[in-house]
């Protein structure tokens, strides 16, 4: 049961900023579906809830440049109908993430910026900031600071946030339209579930082998989402063939030691899938990807 | 006599009230001065309770009372009476309530709660059936042999084993002996949950005048009168218990689970309305849990196929309290075998306390967990001699040749065509019935469509009775108003199923009157609706419709006698057809049901007759196991039919997708063909879950770890959209029944698991002996298999010895 609180609706970021950072127990609120679920599991106190959604100056979604920026009040449906990400295929991997998350009425109503606030290892869009190689805009009481997202993370729960502090938006570089990405996962059911391991991929100069890089992380193998270098460089800069794919999953496999207590899905079948969504998330990004094993592996 | 409604997809009588919201179920109640009840569970499996300090909890705003174990002496139980409405200085399993409070709003009781205080001793806790049979076992009801029990049931004192039944025919020993093939194997039905939509509730009050008011979101108004009234040493007529629709039940909540102890904390505030509404996480360990049964299995064959005998073992792990676990082993251990002759046989059943939550009915009842061990069994026995798994069930049949079942009941083609199922079956899912398509199918090479999915075919056959009390009365009234039409009053429970509609079609069918002119009363109120026992076991529209016709019976012979006084005729001379009564011989002389039914007025203004106000009642013959044998009339009516699965095995990730799903059931007459087909469709989506993803996961400690839906993951319509349905219902009438319908409701949810099962080693050649099997399990075992075989053959499409 929903355990009683203070409801506070401030209309400025510095107002609320002032209530996080003085209110007891305080814990800011956009769309809901993390932090009432907490309140109601007793997982979080909080006495004082500050909702954000008067909060001017929090916009949705927008580009900047040669940036995508997520506002704190950006929904998944919000993003999932965002031309500016439609046109880019190197963030398909946010359209991806957003087709799985929740459910539609949950999609209507969570946050982007809160999924990445909540700092779940297995959170949606944990693992696409980080091939992305996202900022997040934190303001508090101190004023305004930028950083990357892979320091974001802390742990299962826990963030960079300090008292008071919002993450106020996240900036997201967008590749040049030569990328590809995507975003996979592993789940229970096909109907609502959470991911029990996910992956995002990020290629660049997808269809030039001598050129290509590709950026992958994974996403509840860990306490935060993880980036793979070892991985990622073995299939970057030539074509990918069929003995560099199996060195490349053996190693993805071998380089995670998830916890075993999950109930989503064990090390051993994590280790498995892990590699399993490379080569599937690989075979979906590059079209010539087939051609590139078949020529290494016909006699 | 023409029937013109049952046979007909007339819409749902409930079905307005339900899609705009105008239906009330028991957490919408509410009255004045009401408080609320919460409750603080043990977090240990079994400990001795040494201190509960409740002070700070009783002094805090808006609480009204704080209750332990101690405070609520009474015992509850439907079988054995073997429990407290709250733990009393030990507690049985986490998740057992230890205290409670009760306060004006809900957040008062929950912050009271939380000032509660408990200090428990952790006892040694048995958390499985096998670890609670071992010799030196932790005894989870140390005064078993002191508890009340009925009649019927065997409680072991001194050890866990709270009923032993056990059906025995010839010599399992000699049978065995002789066979030249024994195939034996374990098998296991873990825990489920039945998740209903709507969590369990309660509402209770004493009035001044002393009586006990319930609202209960139950199945069984009566049970629960029964056993609150037995627990408080209150009259019947002292206890009103009131039951409405259902937001779903699947047999949990035909239980008394909820009620006694709201009932109880009632009694600590007299006057004022006491309301319990469990949450989800709660109902898991608040309510009943499903199945959790274990099996061996060991048949003897002839090297033809022909199965000569069958010894069974079941186990299963009740809970701390035995609750209606001690029916189910019945059920599961008669229909151990399935729907198959064996000369020489020995079931046992054997239900274990256990330091978990306590098990109760779960849709099906005991079939499904039997039936799942007995169909992969036959799966295994073809392949040792050599058969296809159709042509080795249709030889081993039991019902055309009039064989008698493990009861002793013989059962012939009037039972019900299994053989057509069958047929119907394997023909939807590509599997031959003929010896020629059968080598036809042998003789293909082994296609499979893509190289990373492999294809596979298996199906299960089902049986099912009623399990019920050997007194289980229904009783239905029909009151008939001043324009003719009827109430139709029942006690059965509408939880979704349809059967007030099928009530109201039955009526109608029998009165010959259009069902608009029926209605049936929403709601059961133990003061004026007429006694009936359960809506459970499948048995509601069956049983309810032989009652109607018993009152309609009753009926008919008053309305003759009325009319015959208009006509100034004897009664013999009077008849009754489609809504008019006349004289035989002379049908210028007739009179509309409306002017008889409310008695007849003649021209002066006198009347003759009354309104018509009849009730008819029902029970099958039905008596006790005999206690050498384990035989007797303990199944009351039988359905049988056949389910399969054409299923697709990822085997890069063990995901088993459902291509197509095939259940053919012989339902004698189907009273609403669209609900009928609807009920089987719901229970064979119920079905898949226990197939492919649910299960209780439990912790070191007895605890459940995915108590929530977040981690109890049941199917959702994005699931189970690919998937091709197909039902046939078979109408082999049934003789000398004035409706002609069989049971049907669970009976879409017994062969499930064996189907998908058989069907998943059909496409990999992996056996699985137990469920779910969910992607991760099936991948690991593709892989354990793959290790150890050097050169994996190719998944296979077709079947053959191991």
């Amino acid at each position: 049961m929903l355990r009683p609180f203070d409801y506070h609706r401030p209309r400025t970021l510095d107002e609320a900023c002032a209530l996080g950072a003085t209110l007891a127990d305080a814990a800011y609120l956009a769309g809901g579906t993390d932090l009432l679920v907490k309140i109601r599991d007793g997982k979080q106190r909080a006495r004082n809830v500050i909702d954000l959604k008067r909060v001017a100056g929090l916009g949705r979604v927008r580009r900047d440049g040669d940036h995508l920026v997520i506002g704190a009040l950006c929904t998944i449906t919000d993003l999932l109908h965002a031309e500016e990400v439609h046109a880019e295929p190197g963030l398909a991997v946010l359209r991806d993430a957003g087709v799985v998350f929740g459910c539609e009425e949950i999609r209507h109503r969570a946050t982007v910026c809160g999924n990445v606030a909540h700092a779940s290892p297995g959170a949606e869009y944990g693992s696409p900031m980080f091939v992305l190689e996202a900022d997040c805009v934190l303001h508090g009481p101190a004023g305004e600071r930028t950083i990357p997202v892979a320091d974001f993370y802390r742990g299962p729960g826990r963030s960079a946030l300090g008292p008071g502090e919002i993450l106020k938006a996240l900036r997201v570089p967008i590749a040049p339209r030569s990328a590809r990405s995507a975003y996979l996962r592993r789940s229970r059911v096909r109907g609502m579930d959470l991911a029990g391991l996910n992956l995002a991929l990020l290629v660049l100069d997808a269809t030039e082998p001598a050129r290509r890089r590709v950026r992958l992380a994974m996403g509840a193998v860990a306490g935060t989402p993880i980036r793979a270098p070892e991985v990622e460089a073995l299939l970057s800069g030539a074509p990918i063939t069929r003995d560099r794919l199996e060195q490349a999953k053996g190693a993805l496999s071998a380089g995670i030691s998830p916890r075993p207590t999950s109930l989503r899905a064990s090390p051993e079948y994590k280790k498995a899938m892990v590699a399993h969504l490379l080569e599937a998330g690989l075979e979906r990004l590059l079209e010539p990807f087939p051609e590139e094993v078949m020529a290494e592996a016909s006699p | 006599m023409e029937q013109r409604c049952i046979g007909t997809s007339v819409p749902r009588v409930d079905a307005l009230e339900k899609v705009t919201g105008e239906a009330r179920y028991v957490a919408d109640l509410s009255f004045p001065g009401m408080l609320h009840a919460k409750l603080l569970r043990s977090p240990h499996a079994h400990a001795r309770i040494v201190r509960i300090e409740k002070a700070a909890a009783a002094a805090m705003p808006g609480v009204h009372a704080v209750a332990t174990g101690k405070d609520l002496p009474w015992w509850v139980g439907e079988c054995i009476r073997d429990q407290r409405p709250m733990a009393v200085e030990t507690a049985r399993f986490a998740g057992e309530p230890v205290a409670a409070v009760v306060a004006s709003s809900e957040d008062a009781a929950l912050a009271a709660l939380e000032a509660i205080r408990v200090d428990y001793e952790p006892l040694p806790a048995v958390l499985d059936a096998r670890a609670a049979l071992a010799p030196g076992a932790p005894l989870v009801h140390p005064d078993l042999g002191t508890y009340h029990v009925l009649p019927g049931f065997r409680p072991s004192p001194g050890t866990n084993v709270f009923h032993h039944y056990f059906v025995k025919a010839g010599d399992v020993t000699k049978g065995l002996a002789r066979a030249a093939v024994v195939v034996e194997q374990e098998y296991e039905f873990p825990h489920l949950m039945h998740t209903a939509l709507e969590n369990h509730g309660c509402l209770a009050r004493y009035t001044a005048g002393g009586r006990l008011e319930v609202h209960a979101g139950a199945q069984s108004p009566f049970t629960v009168r029964n056993v609150v009234a037995e627990a408080f040493g209150l009259p019947r007529h002292r206890v009103s218990v009131r039951g409405g629709y259902l937001g779903g039940g699947f047999g949990g909540k035909s239980d008394a689970t909820v009620e006694p102890l709201t009932c109880a904390l009632a009694r600590l505030c007299p006057g004022r309305w006491v309301r319990l509404i469990l949450d989800r996480e709660e109902s898991f360990v608040g309510s009943v849990l499903g199945r959790g049964f274990r099996g061996r299995y060991r048949y003897g064959l002839t090297r033809r196929g022909r199965l000569v005998a069958a010894d069974i073992d079941l186990l299963m792990a009740g809970g701390a309290y035995s609750w209606t676990a001690v029916n189910i082993l019945p059920c599961a251990g008669h229909n151990g075998i399935g729907p198959y002759f064996v000369p020489d046989l020995e079931i046992h059943a054997r239900g274990l306390y256990t330091n978990t939550p306590p098990v109760g009915a779960y849709r099906g009842y005991g079939h499904p967990d039997s039936q799942f061990m007995a169909e992969r069994h036959m799966d295994l026995c073809a392949r040792a001699v050599g058969m296809d798994p159709v042509a080795f069930r249709l030889k081993n049949l039991l019902g055309k040749s009039g064989k008698k079942n493990p009861l002793g009941q013989r059962v012939d083609s009037s039972a019900g065509d299994l053989e057509g199922c069958i047929k119907l079956v394997a023909q939807d899912i590509g599997m031959a019935t003929s010896p020629e398509g059968i080598r036809a199918r042998e003789a293909e090479p082994s296609a499979v469509s893509r190289p990373a999915v492999a294809v596979g075919r298996g199906l299960a056959c089902l049986m099912k009775s009623p399990g019920q009390a050997t007194n289980a009365f229904t009783t239905v009234v029909l009151k008939f108003n001043e324009d003719g039409t009827v109430h139709v009053i029942s006690a059965v429970s509408e939880m979704g199923q349809g059967v007030h509609t099928a009530i109201a079609q039955i009526a109608a069918d029998l009165i010959e009157i259009p069902v608009e002119k029926v209605y049936v009363p929403q709601g059961t109120d133990t003061d004026y609706s007429p006694y009936d026992w359960q809506t459970v076991a499948s048995r509601a529209t069956w049983m309810q419709g032989r009652a109607i016709a018993a009152a309609w019976e009753k009926a008919r012979k008053e309305l003759r006698a009325t009319a015959a006084k208009a006509f100034g005729v004897p009664v013999a001379k009077v008849d009754y057809r489609r809504g008019t009564l006349f004289v035989r011989g002379d049908e210028s002389r007739a009179l509309p049901l409306e002017k008889v039914c409310h008695g007849y007025v003649f021209p002066d203004g006198h009347a003759v007759g009354g309104p018509v106000l009849v009730a008819g009642h029902y029970v099958p013959h039905a008596t006790y196991a005999d206690e050498q044998t384990g035989r007797g009339e303990l199944a009351t009516s039988w359905t049988f039919g056949c389910q399969g699965a054409e299923v697709e095995v990822d085997l890069r990730t063990g995901e088993v997708t459902v291509l197509r799903f095939s259940s053919a059931i012989d339902v004698g007459r189907a009273v609403n063909p669209e609900l009928a087909k609807a009920q089987v469709i719901g229970a064979v989506v119920f079905g898949l879950g226990g197939a492919l993803t649910e299960t209780v996961t439990w912790g070191p400690r007895g605890e459940i770890r995915n108590a929530s839906m977040t981690d109890y993951k049941v199917p959702t319509p994005e699931d189970v959209r690919g998937i091709d349905f197909r039902v046939h219902l078979l109408e082999t009438p049934v003789p000398g029944d004035p409706v002609g319908s069989r049971c049907l409701a669970e009976h879409g949810a017994v062969a499930v698991a064996p189907a998908i099962a058989n069907a998943v080693a059909d496409a990999t050649g992996v056996d699985f002996f137990d469920v779910p099997l969910a992607a991760e399990r099936v991948f690991l075992a593709l892989q354990a298999r793959a290790a150890q075989a050097p050169s994996p053959k190719p998944p296979r499409k077709a079947k053959g010895a191991r």
